[in-house]
């Protein structure tokens, strides 16, 4: 039971990337010779020394006394801890601070305590619980088993140039492709996310009308393919197989119901991501008998099963036919099968079903071999479907495309960037940028600091980026692109786009606050916990004698109040750094009629002076950004909260990508190489768990 | 298919379009058996977005007829001897984990022990509760709805739970809802067909499951069921199907704030008198943070209001704010605050008038109607300081009679505590809605943080 008295505590913790569960609960009342004294000597000093203060038998802010902790103490307590501790959260900036070396001492140490949890003996990979697809993987999928044909379609593997030097956009994200099932996403409704991935399942519930538009949904499919023109729709696999079954010629010996019965069990093996035997089979034919029993011609009745197969939980549930406790293996832990591996592999690189390949190598058994796995996944990172997969999937969540895309500067003030249409070409920018690093398998530092990125006449304007190669092109709407290089640090790099620039404003000024807590989640991976209740959280437009206060003092004065500064210490600066540019991102050095000021001091007492400087100490903590990185897509490829026993993986996965130059590829080759992503839990027998 | 039996197209059409009296709830009476003579109860629940300025609706005085309202509930003045003023509840101090999470909290009452696994509060809604109760018999238990067009957040657009972090997820397009309670008649055997397959694979599935893992089949299991009753039920009524009434209705959800929520509340309307559901939720707008631009952040210009609906003047800078915005600095603001608060409630009284303008059984449909109309505080600092968004001291509006449940409307009902400067010493919130449980049959002796019951309200 989750006790009133920890209320505060999941307060604290909301909102950080890995979740805990609150359960401060001691396992074991003795403690053991060599684990004590080693706990003793290395480790209660140092919270004796920077933590009791605050946590300890006098007094507990937050409600929480850390003086009863022990090596025996369960790792979600401990969670907790090294979460504050790592994220440089606590001890607050204001203390006294530990040293490098007791900071990993301490660290090293839970780490230690997290890694001896595990199930009879085997790591945990944790579950693999079943759910729904979201709305992207739904219409990936239909594209794939309806208008795609399989194999083929490798994508280019870098961005090249024309011969007038602009930028070829063949296979490019600018502009966006058109999706043809974006049906889908009219017909069901908008995943809920709560902020996080919308591969994580807890969110994917299934509400009560949500079958009633599965059938809708694949009706219409059914009805775009199959009602189309022969030469507009020939080259779709479902059209061409449904009018080679209607119009023959049969094969020798087979009557017609025969080979629609070949072609659905294929069909159904495909869309259900696992081989279906003919008796299953046999259930969905009984939709076609009894419509031609009714008289309806074969188009008709051929609908009736595709519908039923594309509206099945086997369709519509992933990870749901795995059986776990049927087995009677009594092992905790199990690999995944191929098949499953082939499904978890696909769903994550490109949020759809798995092409032949992929399910013939898992008939042939061989994708639980690691080099075939890897062999697998940089195959597909060079195809097609990468983009409406870890593209649109992956990345763009990361970077909180969405929500900056939703903010929208003074329609008065910035009449210009609504001429130039800069709010798209914004997102372009970000988007070519951010495929750019995917598809030439670049380092994924140069998300934070690039020489080079991608520009069009208007923004180059609006930035004032001289000199630029292009000229003003004849419309906003789809202006030519240059790749261009930047002289010094203050572009170049996702922090100085306009996207994200533009996308943490307020309409009217900048919003260091937006900006500061955007670097923290997205960026370093340690948001910030919300707001205390009770408090106004939108800054006043003040003024002090007369005078209309500029950003920077609105924000100093804001943290002159206790509640807000413990917060406000870490975030603001990282956002001030941004003071530079306006709100909707471009450079100027005047504000109000005052000189732009810049500083800022980071938690670790580290100084700068704008952006490009906040950019060079981002560089020298680049381990703590690919960690996040490195969490961010394993917490979107397992689909789930990471735990304290997934502490291992990261930092193994982490080791890797930075001995590899930080390449995009690693992070995606290790995630997949992963224990966790190749393993999952077996819940047999186990009492039904607590979790809401 | 049989034809319709004495209902042409043109009087669901006028129904829609103006106040006229539908015969269709009578017509449709006999199928109710037994209890033909007396109307079903229902229960509507309609959400106020982002708080209302709520000192503004304190201060009606008088009864029935006689009653005196506040400039902000004057929209309400052709309905007003139909309302209960509730003033003084308390759902709870503000949210603590970020103040989009109220709109979570508004039906539930979910005490902080609920935490789900975003650490919000959450649990099953009085809606949920009631469906099972007063729905039977309608096509489906329960319709959620809600007004916007962006939400994404869990916790902000969802008023009804089924449990602690399940949703019970709201339709946003107007359109699916318009489809949902008129099908495709002739669709419906071939809908059959297939969901008995569909179903027979859930069932299958979940004998490989452990009970944790099940949950999700069962989720789709429950969703196959409710298109298999709403199905069933168009069956039965095959005869006394009525033909759906022309709307004109946009394939995606309007932008224009207006349109849409106009259009929800007829359909709101329209789902009552056709009996396709008894309890409803519909969520006037979303409770997510305010971007500009997007329909959640209403400007005055969004609901068609200007200057000359604002009661005192305010600096020409604040008249292009959106609503959220002003809320958060409502000092210079309130004035707009009250013009949007003011607009909101002339939605439910046109809402409620064109429940009173339908015959059903010996009264009409407002008669056998309970409606509630709420929202969280969001008062400029008067009573209890900063509340932005919090349910502490809500306004709380009860229309209808309930079906005999609510016998004596057009009072003003008071629930201070002692302190009546303290916001939370007022009554719970929960009180209201175990009220409304014990009255409509539900054998609940308590619910989320209820003290009591509210026994003024009978």
């Amino acid at each position: 039971m989750r006790g009133a008295g920890t209320g505060s505590l999941i307060l604290l913790a909301a909102g950080l990337a890995l979740s805990w569960a609150p359960a401060p609960t001691r396992v074991g009342a003795e403690e053991k010779g060599p684990e004590k004294e080693a706990f003793d000597r290395q480790v209660r000093p140092v919270l004796a020394k920077y933590c009791f203060g605050c946590h300890g038998e006098k007094k507990q802010s937050a409600k929480l006394d850390l003086a009863p902790l022990s090596a025996e103490v369960v790792p979600q307590t401990w969670q907790h801890v090294w979460e504050r501790l790592r994220s440089r959260q606590m001890p607050p900036a204001d203390q006294p601070q530990p040293t490098a070396d007791e900071r990993e001492r301490l660290l090293d140490w839970i780490e230690a305590q997290f890694a001896k949890h595990t199930r009879a003996g085997c790591p945990d990979p944790g579950p693999l619980r079943p759910r729904r697809l979201n709305v992207r993987e739904h219409m990936n999928t239909f594209r794939d088993l309806a208008f795609w044909k399989d194999g083929g379609r490798p994508r280019r593997t870098s961005y090249t140039n024309k011969p007038d030097g602009s930028v070829n956009l063949y296979q490019s994200v600018v502009p966006p492709p058109e999706h043809p099932c974006a049906f889908v996403t009219r017909q069901l409704p908008q995943d809920t996310t709560d902020g996080g991935f919308d591969t994580v399942g807890d969110t994917l519930s299934i509400p009560p009308f949500l079958v009633e538009k599965y059938l809708r949904c694949s009706k219409t499919l059914l009805d775009d393919v199959l009602n189309a023109k022969p030469n507009v729709a020939k080259e779709w696999p479902l059209y061409s197989n449904v009018a080679r079954l209607r119009d023959g010629p049969l094969p020798k010996g087979q009557t017609q119901r025969q080979v629609a019965i070949a072609y659905l069990k294929d069909f159904a093996s495909r869309a259900f991501r696992h081989p279906v035997t003919a008796e299953d089979v046999e259930k969905y034919a009984k939709l076609f008998d009894a419509a031609v029993e009714r008289g309806d011609d074969f188009d008709t009745a051929i609908r009736l099963p595709l519908q039923a197969i594309l509206t099945s939980p086997r369709f519509v549930v992933l990870w749901a036919d795995a059986g776990t406790d049927t087995r009677g293996t009594g092992a905790p832990v199990r690999a995944l099968d191929d098949y499953e591996l082939a499904a978890r592999l696909s769903y994550f690189l490109w949020s759809s079903v798995p092409d032949q390949e992929l399910r013939v190598a898992a008939q042939q058994g061989k994708l639980r071999a690691p080099e075939v796995l890897e062999q697998h996944a940089r195959r597909m990172l060079k195809h097609l479907r990468i983009t409406d997969g870890l593209m649109a999937g992956f990345l763009c969540q990361w970077l909180q495309l969405d929500k900056l895309d939703r903010a929208t500067p003074d329609a008065e003030r910035y009449a210009s960037y609504f001429q130039s249409n800069l709010a798209e070409l914004m997102k372009s920018e970000l988007l070519l940028f951010a495929d750019a690093i995917l598809v030439e398998d670049r380092s994924i530092l140069e998300f934070v600091d690039a020489d080079w990125g991608f520009l069009c006449y208007p923004l180059a304007q609006h930035y004032g980026h001289e000199p630029f190669p292009g000229k003003k092109p004849p419309s906003n709407a789809q202006p030519t692109w240059y790749r261009v290089k930047f002289a010094d640090k203050t572009r170049g790099g996702v922090l100085t786009m306009g996207k994200v620039l533009t996308g943490t404003s307020r309409p009217l000024r900048t919003s260091p606050v937006h900006r500061g807590k955007w670097v923290l989640e997205a960026i370093l991976g340690t948001p910030p916990p919300p707001p205390p209740p009770d408090v106004d959280n939108v800054l006043k437009e003040d003024k002090e004698d007369g005078k209309a206060l500029t950003v920077p003092q609105l924000m100093a004065k804001h943290r002159n109040s206790a509640a807000c500064s413990s917060c406000h210490n870490m975030i603001d600066p990282l956002g001030l750094a941004f003071e530079n540019f306006d709100p909707v991102g471009r450079w100027r050095d005047r504000d109000q009629d005052q000189p732009i000021d810049a500083r800022g001091t980071l938690s670790d007492g580290k100084k700068f002076n704008g952006a490009a400087e906040l950019k060079a100490l981002l560089m020298a903590r680049k381990d703590e950004f690919t960690r996040n990185f490195v969490e961010q897509m394993l917490t979107y490829a397992l689909g789930r909260k990471l735990e304290f026993y997934d502490v291992a993986t990261v930092k193994e996965i982490t080791r890797a990508v930075i001995a590899d130059d930080y390449k995009l590829s690693r992070v995606v080759v290790d995630v997949v190489k992963s224990y966790p992503f190749r393993n999952r839990r077996i819940e047999a027998g186990e009492p039904k768990e607590n979790k809401p | 298919m049989t034809k319709s039996r004495h209902f042409s197209r043109r009087t669901v059409l006028r129904g829609l379009g103006g106040a006229v009296a539908l015969p269709w709830l009578e017509a449709l009476a006999p199928l109710r058996g037994a209890d033909a003579k007396k109307p079903p109860v229902r229960a509507v629940f309609l959400y106020h977005p982002l708080g209302a300025e709520t000192t503004a609706w304190k201060g009606v005085t008088g009864e029935g007829k006689g009653m005196k309202l506040t400039p902000t509930l004057e929209p309400l003045e052709p309905v007003k001897d139909q309302l209960l003023v509730l003033d003084g509840l308390n759902g709870r101090p503000h949210p603590a984990s970020g103040h989009n999470r109220s709109a979570c909290l508004w039906l539930s009452g979910a005490p902080a022990g609920k935490a789900d696994s975003w650490g919000a509060e959450t649990d099953a809604t009085i809606d949920q509760v009631l469906a099972p109760k007063l729905g039977r018999g309608a096509a489906q238990p329960s319709l959620e709805l809600s007004c916007t067009t962006v939400g994404n957040l869990m916790h902000a657009m969802n008023l009804s739970w089924r449990a602690p972090g399940v949703p019970t997820g709201a339709e946003t397009n107007p359109r699916d809802v318009f489809a949902r309670m008129f099908g495709d008649p002739k669709d419906d055997a071939k809908r059959k067909s297939v969901l008995d397959v569909v179903a027979d694979d859930a069932k299958q599935l979940k004998l490989d499951l452990g009970p944790t893992d099940r949950r999700r089949l069962d989720e789709y299991l429950e969703s196959v069921r409710a298109l298999e009753r709403q199905i069933a039920r168009f069956e039965q009524d095959a005869t006394a199907r009525p033909a759906p009434p022309k709307m004109a209705l946009p394939d995606r959800p309007p932008q224009s704030v207006r349109e849409h929520i106009k259009l929800m509340l007829d359909l709101t309307v329209l789902a009552l008198q056709t009996d396709f559901t008894r309890v409803l939720t519909c969520a006037l707008g979303d409770e997510s943070e305010g971007a500009e631009g997007t329909t959640y952040n209403r400007r005055l210009v969004d609901l068609g209001l200007d200057k000359s609906a604002l009661s005192a003047p305010v600096d020409a800078k604040y008249l292009g704010w959106g609503h959220h915005q002003c809320s958060h600095d409502p000092k210079p603001t309130l004035p707009i605050i009250q013009a949007v608060d003011r607009w909101y409630v002339a939605q439910l009284s046109y809402f409620l008038q064109k429940l009173k303008a339908i015959r059903d059984g010996d009264g009409t449909l407002l008669d056998s109607s309970v409606v509630v109309y709420g929202c969280t505080n969001a008062g400029g600092g008067k009573v209890g300081g900063w509340p932005g968004h919090g349910l502490s001291d809500v306004a709380c509006l009860v229309a209808g009679k309930g079906g005999g449940m609510l016998p004596k409307p057009g009072r003003v009902i008071e629930f201070y505590g002692k302190d009546r400067k303290n916001s939370n010493a007022g009554v719970p919130l929960s009180n209201l809605w175990l009220t409304l449980a014990q009255m409509a049959g539900v054998g609940r002796k308590e619910f989320g943080r209820s003290t009591g019951t509210l026994a003024s309200l009978g």
